[in-house]
């Protein structure tokens, strides 16, 4: 089964995916087993194994060889659920977003997305100019981003960045919004869809 | 202008202040077990504290908050909660045990930007109990006179591991915004030596010096620019002279 859209996943405010196997593993921290988790979180068992596992090689979770075998929780790094692949190592995809969110929302001036992309690289997760370019403009749409003044396109020497400035009052949480596959932006944060294409009648 | 989809090959972290600040943090981070885990980055505006803070936020993961000045205690540890994600408890000490318990855990820094507006609202003591519930990492970013402000808080003022101060931005520094903010363009060292000198150590009067150079450039349709191209229309922060 392929895995269904983020926005799909999260029917209430509780949290879903990983972050609610996350939060079930650290109110069982003594010993739990995946049946336990799984009727916790209503998420499929082969699902909450896999993550189980990951976090195991990862030095999260610590087996306690019993039958049915059981783990306990040896490393908790708080309430944001450990982002790890199958060989237990720390996801890195998707830092380059969370960093521009993190730098947009700290940047008191205005900015265009190339002042962006110089601001939120690090030499470990540099942000490439069109990334920025392309969240700056989805952000924008959904009403994160305000737009100072626009910009317009041409040749190199006449064309001018539009410059945005964070809306305050949208600073819904550290996650940042996500662009998905149909052009939709969904907020994490809020655990909804904040924006989508007008559709053409 | 077009977006390449090339990463930025150079980032901010060569900047003099990034790299004080960087170390700092370091140090703080990966301090022996024992030593107090508060800093603080200090200095005049201009001086690019800010983004040498988001540097650091982004390398550290940390959690970053720019306080208000109309803000009260409560604002202030909702703030920190809502930048970790996390649902607020009831009360202002319940509030303060979460982020105690979150910082402690992760294990990541929390930086409070203006942090002046603590001291002089007597809010800074909310701060040295988050410290004191987590033991973790906290960076206290302010003007000049912070470390001065923060002497009247003992018990604040002995949990402080370290105190840096920004320094003006360096030639050197200059040299690497004008590779960032003027890509593709030869700024020449004359043009740059005048540049650095009429933007008076503010790296954000350098930023908006470099962005006329390149305009002039590039509507000049020329790639290297000196004094004799440019000549010396710089900002230099000074308020026009009177009219007579």
């Amino acid at each position: 089964m392929s895995r269904k859209p983020v926005h799909l996943l999260a029917v209430s405010k509780k949290p879903t995916g990983r972050q609610a196997i996350w939060q079930a593993i650290r109110a069982h921290r003594h010993g739990f087993t995946v049946a336990d988790l799984a009727r916790e979180t209503d998420i499929h068992r082969d699902t909450i194994k896999t993550y189980v596992q990951s976090l195991e090689k990862g030095g999260y979770l610590v087996p306690q060889f019993s039958i049915p075998p059981d783990w306990r929780l040896e490393r908790d790094v708080g309430v944001e659920a450990p982002r790890v692949t199958r060989d237990g190592k720390p996801v890195t995809q998707g830092l380059a977003r969370e960093q521009m969110w993190r730098t947009m929302k700290i940047l008191s001036a205005d900015f265009s997305w190339r002042d962006l992309a110089i601001a939120a690289s690090t030499e470990a997760v540099p942000v490439a100019e069109k990334d920025a370019k392309d969240y700056c403009g989805n952000l924008a749409l959904a009403g994160y981003l305000l737009i100072v003044t626009k910009g317009k396109g041409g040749s190199k020497a006449s064309s001018i960045a539009t410059r945005y400035r964070f809306n305050r009052a949208k600073n819904t949480g550290p996650k940042p919004p996500m662009v998905q596959r149909m052009q939709t932006v969904f907020d994490p944060n809020l655990g909804q869809i904040v924006w989508h294409p007008e559709v053409d009648a | 202008m077009n977006a390449v989809d090339v990463p930025v090959n150079s980032s901010i972290a060569p900047l003099r202040n990034v790299l004080l600040l960087t170390e700092l943090m370091e140090r703080v981070m990966n301090r022996t077990p024992g030593l107090p885990g508060l800093a603080s980055f200090t200095g005049y505006s201009g001086y690019g504290k800010t983004h040498a803070c988001i540097y650091v936020a982004n390398r550290h993961r940390a959690y970053h908050i720019q306080v208000k000045s109309v803000w009260t205690r409560k604002k202030l540890v909702t703030s920190i909660l809502q930048e970790m994600g996390i649902q607020s408890a009831a009360t202002i000490p319940d509030m303060v045990d979460q982020i105690g318990q979150e910082l402690s855990l992760s294990r990541r820094p929390l930086i409070i930007d203006e942090a002046d507006i603590l001291v002089s609202k007597n809010m800074i003591e909310v701060v040295r109990d988050i410290y004191e519930s987590s033991q973790g990492t906290i960076l206290l970013v302010g003007e000049e006179q912070l470390p001065q402000k923060l002497k009247k808080w003992e018990r604040v003022h002995g949990r402080m591991l370290d105190w840096v101060q920004a320094q003006p931005a360096s030639i050197g520094d200059a040299r690497h915004l004008a590779k960032l903010y003027c890509r593709g363009i030869d700024v020449t060292d004359d043009l740059l030596a005048s540049l650095h000198a009429a933007s008076g150590g503010s790296a954000r009067r350098i930023c908006v010096n470099l962005d006329r150079v390149r305009e002039k450039a590039e509507t000049a349709g020329i790639s290297k620019i000196g004094v004799a191209e440019f000549g010396s229309d710089f900002f230099t922060g000074n308020p026009p002279p009177r009219r007579s």
